[in-house]
């Protein structure tokens, strides 16, 4: 081949191979899909022409919902969405007063003694023991007993916020369409509880939200207000409420840096329009949190404060939120839970939400239970009104490949970022708000606690366990496990060769020395994907690795010296490391038992509870993690915690400080000679899992490392960190290719997750006291429900709810019994609320149909059906009634006619024709019986038919009107068969009605023959006079 | 004697300039420790920090009296930290005159430390030391640049007043004069940045290169232009109409005199007069503005620097107020005043050298 055909084959192969790099990438089998990723700092207002100019790829902090609004519809760009924050109006609930009454009294009774209305006390507490009764009250006392006590009196008469009742009523004057429509322009859902849409606990709330589903309403705000007021002596004049002669006012802290501004504006204006004199503060982050949350509520220095929330990745069991947001015992209601202000107080959510938050349920059901009671009572509670959950919006590349959509973080890793790739590019631009702060601390102890380095770091180690991106439930991500469990109530053995860390004597030590003999449940991780795998320096996993993490976590925790040193993080670590019993390592299956006292209906969860204690799968070479415990508790040069960093005013240990390097690398090399020291850390019932060779091949190895990329971080994920430039705020990762790395480039790529909805509503009319079903068509991730409410639009109250039934179709029916419908009023709207959720997927679907009541049909059939037959039977018995007089008048007629004939047949025929007469009396006689009897027969036969007619018209609308009632979903065919029937019987009274006149016919024509008959008697007679005539004429003239 | 007498009264002055700073600085403390800010700065950070550990341990399982004593105890050792412990002026003073003594501690704000670059806790000393060049090289740069443009086009445009560019000039100082710099510097990213690609977008390299200049100055030079031209081209433009407009207004006032009307009579280049005739005479004035607008520089400009994404003293001095930072504000204070001290020492000892009316 000459040179000349070889060079456009070379170069066909070299264009060839440029193209394809980033495919061949995506391909590769082991480590991500594409070779590199650089974070860079772009602060969120220049984010958009960073992307639309394609300085970055995609932008990590989110979009504010104007900027966003820009780039819809940019074929450059694709927005992703995750909602993860959440706005809410607090209200001051505080009294005016607190008095202590001397005897015990219920609210009532209380009240009268204050002469107050029982409304006015917001809270009562009686001591049986002291023989007191302490009251909080919302107006201040217009009488007060001599012996009671004030306890504690406020600058102002009333808070209106105070009643319950109003604080309810808030709700209504909250436009939650126009908030996320408008204001947030589509990027926001509505919001009425503390769980938003996107919590998957939200589907077994769904129907309390349907329930208090608060249309925007003021009018009913205003009703309720008027009525709480007017009870406890407000006056109202000019539109403005007075108490005492004096305006209510509320002071609004309403927030200027975001959309809340506008929330709270427009809140404002509304409370105005209730009648309220309305302060408002527009004040800033800095100026706003000192006024509410670091001032006693009775001191009235706010009255509201539009609260906003970040929301981190999603749980599938969550009850955090709701403790957190309703509960006082957590200490985030008004008060804060500090001792010296005036504290908002509900026993009951407190007993719930402990119940559910600190693990003392026994059950699914009874976690459930608690956390919808606790809902409720929060929602009618009312401290917070929701207002909205807010999307974060992840504006990317629109050729950005591999996403997965986090319901919770968005396109924030894990999940994101090991499969991202762009064809025909190998280096993806990440941009962030930040890449580093002073408060972006790597270390694996005490740091981590901004999302500019949680996100970048989740690319360079691979978490054991990490929550579902579609429904938060936790599950496998580097190591695979199983659980058994005795809990909640049994004990599972701890083996005898199960070990604990002895964090006095430095010293791994068999459990059951430390009475560590039982457990509730075991986790049996399996990490062969880790073990024998490399650390991005090159060296080898070993158990020791794994036991040095292990180890630091331990000692931080429970060494006596340490733990005071950390004692921020010891505090936060140890009640959940105390839960932990023993670990037994399985050297052969390489794998690892976690004991634990702990239990969870969810057995992911027990498994990601086990991880507390492996450090979830931060791992990081042996001497790294003696290197950090020596700076922070031999040299104490340095900080794991920010606690100790701020008292001791010393830097908190980062991996990848520049300014820290020189003292790691000095640490290091002094390590190398220190093995002795750390040798316990990987001695377990008599094996060492890291011998002295590999620690110092390993310390070798890590310096190596730092000289080259001047950091710290040597981890064991997809990503290694090559280069962190604080200064010039750039991170630059690299792929980690190691063919012992486990996962390959699309291992990760979970898309986008099959969104739950419901494709149709079928709704019937239906019939008041008749069963009616309700078709639902539903697309989404099996296994699918629906659940459904039907709800008096008129006065709120839900008629039903229930679930609907899977059909084999794939439909789901809604079946209405007949007692159901029978509570429905006829020709009604009501309104069907269908919710549709997925197991699988957080977000459930929610579609309002009206539901369409019509007439109460077998009611009204039968009404229809006694009246047909009431109108029939007297039309019958008016027909039979006439036919009786027609019959007695024809016979009597006849009679007549007899007589009178046989007179006129007597009186002509005279002496003459008596023996005719005598044979005409005969045949006329004979002839009259024949005619009674042919119209006796005719008259039976006449009526038998028509009765026979009737009957079956009576019977046919009968069957028809049962076919009816039974089969109602063909209400139409039915009517029409009615209709049929009516017609026949309309037709059957019609054949009556000409069968009369055939038989008055019949009548005449037996009248015109009798009429004959006597003409022909007649003429007979007349023939019979003239044959007497002619035969006396003969007779004269023959010669007698 | 004359230089004896002079002598004495800059002495003089100096002194009274210093007892000015300490005053500065004792009232500062006194405004800031006085009127509770620092306390009810530091009880909102405590108040925050107990917050949030309150929640991890809740969250941990932690509750009642336990979890109460705990609270308690880091409660109290965040007021002793914070100094709350004491009175106001047991908290402050101290800290005043250790700040006078050069001693300006250790900034208690990882965000003032963000700012420096550096890693928490930062010296205060050390904070103010990273972040002034950088507002030297945009701003004050600038302001020289324009100063610069300013003494040598302002009294030619005065002695021509009227003429074209002299009309030019006044337009130009008008449109500027209502253009907000960082308006103009938001259009010169998006056009220069984004549009063009001929500067940069993002500006956080500067200070890779402010920092490492003397490593290798040449090519960290370069770098510095890189990130700088277009920040000090907007500044620039930004401010010379004001410069020149302020320049033209004190060269009016002299254009008009006899002895300018004189030269011109007897044929001397224009050049000759502005710089001789004009510029000579208000040499004093001038003096006095182009120092002040320097050290003033040294401020910074919040906007600007956000905008630049360029966090220099205009950003400092915002987070330390919003933020409370009281070791970083008397630094902070105690620096800006200390160059005013200085640059009005300057001034003093210009105007004898400038103005040959002023003799003691």
């Amino acid at each position: 081949m000459t040179r000349r055909t070889l060079l456009p084959i070379l170069a066909i192969l070299l264009a060839a191979a440029v193209l394809a790099t980033p495919l061949a990438a995506a391909q590769t089998e082991h480590g991500p899909a594409t070779d590199k990723i650089i974070f860079i700092r772009v602060p969120r207002d220049k984010a958009v022409e960073a992307l639309l100019t394609g300085k970055i790829d995609v932008y990590l902090f989110g979009l504010r919902p104007a900027q966003a609004a820009q780039l819809i519809g940019n074929p450059k760009v694709k927005l992703y969405t995750a909602p993860s924050g959440i706005v809410d109006i607090i209200l001051n609930p505080a009294p005016v007063e607190i008095v202590e009454l001397k005897g015990v009294y219920n609210k009532t009774e209380a009240a009268k003694l204050l002469g107050l209305p029982p409304v006015a006390i917001s809270y009562i507490k009686a001591n049986k023991t002291k023989g007191t009764t302490y009251l909080e009250l919302c107006v201040k006392a217009k009488t007060l007993p001599p012996d009671a006590k004030v306890i504690r009196e406020a600058k102002i008469d009333i808070n209106p916020f105070c009643f319950r009742q109003i604080r309810f009523a808030m709700n209504y004057l909250i436009d939650r369409s126009y908030i996320v429509n408008q204001i947030y322009r589509g990027f926001a859902y509505p919001m009425y509880i503390p769980y938003s849409p996107a919590d998957p606990i939200y589907v077994y709330l769904v129907d309390i939200v349907a329930r208090y589903k608060f249309g925007y309403n003021p009018q009913l705000a205003q009703k309720i207000v008027s009525r709480i007021l007017t009870e406890v002596g407000a006056v109202k004049k000019n539109g403005i409420w007075y108490y005492n002669g004096k305006p209510i006012t509320i002071i609004g802290i309403i927030r200027v840096e975001d959309e809340r501004r506008i929330i709270g504006d427009m809140f404002a204006h509304a409370l105005e329009s209730l009648g309220f004199q309305v302060t408002p503060l527009h004040l800033t982050f800095g100026e706003a949190i000192p006024k509410v949350y670091f001032t006693d509520p009775m001191d009235f220095q706010w009255s509201f404060y539009t609260e906003g929330w970040g929301k981190g990745g999603i749980s599938k069991w969550d009850p955090w939120t709701l403790t957190q947001f309703a509960a006082p015992w957590f200490g985030w209601m008004p008060g804060w839970g500090e001792p010296s202000y005036w504290n908002y107080k509900n026993e009951t959510i407190d007993k719930l939400t402990k119940a559910a938050a600190l693990g003392k349920f026994k059950s699914k059901e009874e976690f459930i239970k608690d956390i919808r009671e606790a809902t409720l009572l929060a929602l009618q509670e009312s401290v917070r009104i929701w207002v909205a959950t807010v999307d974060t919006i992840y504006p990317a590349n629109a050729k950005l490949q591999g996403i997965t959509l986090d319901l919770g973080a968005g396109l924030r890793p894990p999940y994101n970022g090991r499969s991202w790739y762009i064809p025909g590019k190998d280096t993806i631009v990440v941009g962030h708000n930040w890449v580093w702060t002073s408060a972006t601390i790597w270390n694996p102890i005490g740091g981590f606690q901004d999302v500019y380095s949680v996100d970048p770091a989740l690319l360079t180690y691979d978490p054991l366990i990490w929550n579902n991106p579609f429904n938060g439930e936790p599950m496998p991500f580097r190591a695979t496990y199983t659980v058994k469990t005795a809990g909640p109530n049994g004990y599972l053995p701890v083996p005898k060769d199960a070990v604990w860390w002895d964090a006095v004597h430095d010293r791994w030590v068999p459990a059951y020395e430390l009475g560590r003999t039982k457990a509730k449940s075991v986790v049996i991780f399996d990490f062969s994907k880790i073990i024998g795998t490399k650390f991005h320096d090159g060296s080898t996993i070993t158990w020791g690795d794994i036991l040095a993490a292990i180890v630091e976590n331990l000692e931080v925790t429970y060494d006596p010296v340490k733990s005071k040193l950390e004692s921020a993080i010891a505090s936060s670590n140890k009640p959940i490391l105390d839960k932990i019993v023993a670990i037994r390592i399985l050297p052969d299956q390489k794998k690892i038992e976690v004991y634990l006292n702990y239990w969870h209906f969810d057995p992911n969860y027990i498994a990601d509870y086990a991880v507390n204690v492996l450090g979830n799968g931060m791992y990081l070479p042996a001497p790294i993690w003696a290197m950090m415990d020596y700076l922070a508790f031999t040299a104490k040069k340095y900080a794991y915690g920010e606690t100790r960093s701020e008292a001791q005013k010393i830097p908190q240990l980062s991996l990848v400080e520049p300014e820290q390097i020189p003292d790691f690398k000095k640490t290091l090399e002094k390590l190398m000679d220190m093995y002795n020291e750390y040798k316990n850390w990987f001695v377990v019932n008599g094996v060492n899992y890291l011998p002295e060779s590999t620690w110092k091949d390993e310390i070798e190895k890590a310096l190596k490392w730092i000289d080259e990329y001047n950091n710290a971080w040597i981890s064991d994920g997809p990503y290694k960190l090559v280069l962190f430039d604080k200064n010039a705020q750039k991170l630059v990762l690299e792929a980690f290719r190691d063919p012992t790395y486990p996962f390959g480039p699309m291992k990760w790529a979970l898309g986008k997750p099959i969104m739950t909805k419901i494709v149709r509503v079928l709704t019937p009319v239906v019939s008041p006291g008749e069963p009616a079903k309700v078709t639902v068509e539903v697309k989404g991730e099996p296994p699918l429900h629906v659940i459904y409410l039907i709800r008096d639009p008129t006065t709120g109250r839900i008629i039903a709810q229930g679930k609907a039934k899977p059909t084999p179709a794939g439909t789901f029916v809604i079946n209405l019994p007949a007692n159901v419908t029978s509570r429905m009023a006829e020709y009604s709207a009501y309104e069907l609320i269908v919710i549709a959720y997925s197991d699988k997927v957080a977000l459930p679907d929610e579609k309002d149909v009206t539901l369409q009541t019509g007439a109460a049909i077998a009611k009204r059939l039968g009404e229809l059906q006694k009246a047909i037959t009431k109108q029939v039977e007297q039309r019958l018995s008016q027909v039979q009634k006439r036919l009786q007089e027609i019959q007695k008048g024809f016979e009597q007629r006849l009679s007549q006619l007899q007589q009178q004939l046989q007179a006129q047949l007597e009186q002509r025929l005279g002496k003459l024709g008596k023996e005719l007469a005598s044979t005409l009396r005969e045949l006329l006689t004979s002839m009259t019986k024949q005619v009674t009897q042919a119209y006796t027969e005719s008259t039976q036969t006449l009526l038998s038919q028509l009765r026979q007619v009737i009957t079956q018209s009576t019977q046919s609308t009968a069957q028809s009107i049962t076919s009816l009632a039974s089969e109602v979903k063909s209400v139409k065919s039915s009517v029409d068969t009615l209709t049929a029937s009516i017609t026949s019987i309309t037709g059957s009274l019609r054949s009556i009605k000409s069968d009369i006149s055939q038989l008055r016919s019949e009548l005449n024509s037996i009248k015109s023959s009798v009429g004959t008959a006597v003409a022909l008697s007649g003429v007979a007679a007349g023939a019979a006079v003239i044959a007497l005539i002619l035969a006396g004429i003969a007779a004269f003239r023959r010669p007698s | 004697m004359r230089a004896g007498r002079l002598a004495v009264v800059l002495a003089r002055r100096a002194v009274f300039l210093g007892i000015s700073l300490v005053i500065v600085v004792l009232l500062t403390a006194v405004i800031i420790g006085a009127t509770g800010y620092d306390k009810q700065i530091w009880e909102a950070v405590i108040n925050a920090q107990l917050r949030a550990y309150q929640m991890r341990l809740q969250r941990a399982g932690y509750a009642g009296v336990e979890l109460n004593k705990i609270l308690q105890e880091y409660k109290e050792r965040l007021i002793k930290l914070y100094g709350l412990d004491k009175p106001w002026w047991e908290r402050v003073f101290p800290l005043a005159i250790r700040t006078l003594m050069l001693d300006l501690g250790v900034t208690l704000k990882r965000e003032i430390a963000t700012i420096a670059g550096l890693q928490y806790p930062a010296p205060v000393g050390a904070v103010i030391l990273a972040v002034l060049p950088r507002t030297i090289v945009m701003l004050t740069v600038a302001e020289l640049i324009c100063a610069a443009i300013a003494l040598a086009l302002a009294p030619l445009i005065a002695y021509k007043r009227g003429s074209l560019l002299d009309k030019a000039v006044l337009g130009y100082a008008a449109l500027f004069h209502a253009v907000p710099v960082w308006w103009l510097a938001m259009v010169a990213i998006y056009v220069f940045g984004f549009q063009l690609g001929i500067a940069p977008t993002d500006y956080r390299g500067v200070i890779d290169a402010i920092n490492n200049f003397w490593r290798n100055p040449p090519v960290e030079l370069v770098k510095l232009l890189y990130y700088a031209y277009l920040p000090i081209l907007v500044v620039t433009i930004a401010l010379l109409g004001s410069w020149l407009y302020s320049i033209r207004a004190m060269a009016i006032r002299v254009v008009s005199e006899d002895y300018v009307t004189t030269a011109k009579a007897k044929g001397l280049p224009d050049r000759l007069i502005a710089r001789r005739y004009i510029l000579r005479v208000i040499a004093a004035p001038v003096a006095t503005y182009v120092i002040l607008a320097l050290a003033g520089s040294l401020g910074g400009y919040i906007i600007t620097e956000a905008v630049f994404d360029w966090p220099g003293m205009g950003t400092l001095y915002y987070v330390s107020i919003i933020l409370g930072d009281v070791p970083t504000l008397f630094g902070l204070i105690y620096v800006t005043t200390l160059v005013y001290v200085i640059a009005r020492f300057i001034l003093e000892v210009l105007q004898v050298i400038l103005d040959p009316r002023i003799s003691y």
